[in-house]
């Protein structure tokens, strides 16, 4: 009996020394958007809204930070409906385009001639690493010429950084 | 008293010219120190032709340059670019005259250049009475120009701080001596107290019986009393010393007058018991 004891014990020792021991790890985002200027309407004729700054808009501008290069792009959605509006019972025509604004290497300027654009798509490859401004505009024209109803409309731009 | 170092960036240094002196744009503060630098400007080219922006600085206190930073702009479109470069701290009397340009015909537009920087406002003690060790950089001031116990000429930039100084020395030797003052007085406060508190605990030694006892005891044993019981008076004849010298003594009228009232009252008592 005696004899058994220690047996026992080195039994359960050796099952304690079994544990699942975690490797843990955290992930920091290499790329960020950010909205430097709020996009603005302006009201131009009854029947348009424009960002253009000499009618009144203000074109949105975004940045994209990339802390390594080359592994993101940047995808920029101008807006082909109103998010909220009042009650519009006429067909609405959208334009927009997204071009390289400012840049923090001189060579991202050469992002613009390189975009791709597709319906209201435009991306760039991001080959570089820094900032990287983007000026996003955008039209809407009411029905064929029909005054838009008064009131507040929204339209919303969805920029991404998407990994390559 | 302390110091926090003071951040700092200069305006656009580039706006009239793209040539500047830095000694025009920087702050006169010593010890002033660069950090970084911020550069935006919009170069107008065209597409196909090549050409370089730089932004330099010249090394004030040897050759070459002390920050120098080429933007390729070669076959790029015309653009605006935004930056800024992070350097080693370093003094800013070390940078010299700055400058951007853009070659190959290329011209800069919206050009901003600006420098951020930082300084101690104590890095020379002596230039703030609320610094630390502007007392240390005072008192070796006036000991390099011998001026510790002579008083400097009127129109010595530290002229008032002598005069600080020396009511500063006036005072703490005041306050040196009130000290000392008020430590003697406390000492011999509780030396009082020592006293008062032994005499208290003698007192009690004295009503304790066991004590009492032992006291005894202790004056028997060493035979403290035998003096007294061992006296021995001489035999003889005593004589008067105090003599009363005869005269009339006045009978005490207010004496014999209370008297006859304490008669008269007990008189009084007496007759309450009667019948």
């Amino acid at each position: 009996m005696n004899k058994l004891v220690p047996l026992i014990f080195l039994l359960s020792t050796s099952s304690a020394m079994a544990v699942d021991s975690p490797i843990t790890g955290q992930v920091q985002p290499k790329c960020s958007v950010w909205t430097e200027t709020s996009g603005v309407y302006g009201h131009p004729l009854p029947y348009k809204l424009t960002t253009t700054p000499a009618d009144g808009g203000v074109k949105a501008s975004i940045r994209i930070d990339v802390a390594q290069a080359d592994y993101y792009k940047a995808k920029f959605t101008h807006p082909n409906s109103f998010s909220s509006s009042p009650t519009l019972n006429d067909s609405v025509s959208w334009t927009g385009s997204t071009k390289v604004g400012q840049v923090s290497v001189a060579a991202m300027s050469a992002y613009e001639a390189a975009k791709i654009t597709y319906n209201n798509v435009t991306e760039f490859n991001l080959t570089l690493a820094g900032s990287t401004w983007f000026t996003v505009e955008s039209t809407a024209q009411y029905g064929s010429t029909k005054s838009l109803p008064a009131g507040n409309y929204t339209a919303l731009i969805v920029a991404e950084c998407i990994a390559k | 008293m302390y110091s926090d170092n003071i951040y700092g960036r200069t305006n656009n240094v580039a706006k009239n010219k793209h040539t500047w002196n830095m000694t025009d744009v920087l702050p006169p503060q010593a010890g002033l120190e660069i950090q970084g630098i911020f550069h935006k400007y919009t170069i107008n080219k065209s597409n196909s032709a090549d050409s370089t922006v730089s932004i330099i600085n010249k090394n004030s206190t040897g050759s070459g340059n002390i920050y120098e930073r080429h933007d390729n702009w070669d076959q790029l479109p015309s653009n605006t670019k935004i930056g800024f470069d992070v350097v080693n701290p370093s003094l800013g009397t070390k940078w010299g005259k700055g400058s951007i340009t853009a070659s190959n015909g290329a011209t800069l537009t919206d050009v901003i250049v600006a420098y951020n920087y930082k300084f101690d406002p104590c890095y020379i003690p002596l230039s703030d009475p609320s610094c630390p060790n502007f007392k240390d950089a005072l008192y070796q001031y006036l000991l390099d120009n011998d001026l510790l116990n002579n008083e400097p000429a009127i129109d010595d930039p530290y002229y008032d701080e002598w005069v600080q100084y020396q009511l500063d020395q006036k005072t703490e030797e005041q306050e040196e001596e009130e000290a000392k003052e008020k430590q003697k007085e406390e000492e011999q406060e509780e030396l009082k107290m020592e006293k008062a508190l032994s005499v208290a605990g003698a007192a009690e030694q004295i009503a304790n019986p066991t004590q009492q006892l032992a006291m005894m005891q202790q004056m028997a044993a060493a035979g403290t009393l035998d003096s007294y019981y061992n006296a021995t008076i001489e035999g003889g004849k005593y004589e008067d010393t105090i003599i009363l010298i005869d005269s009339s003594i006045k009978d005490n009228d207010k004496a014999l007058r209370n008297l006859k009232q304490d008669n008269l009252h007990k008189k009084i008592v007496r007759s309450q018991y009667k019948d």
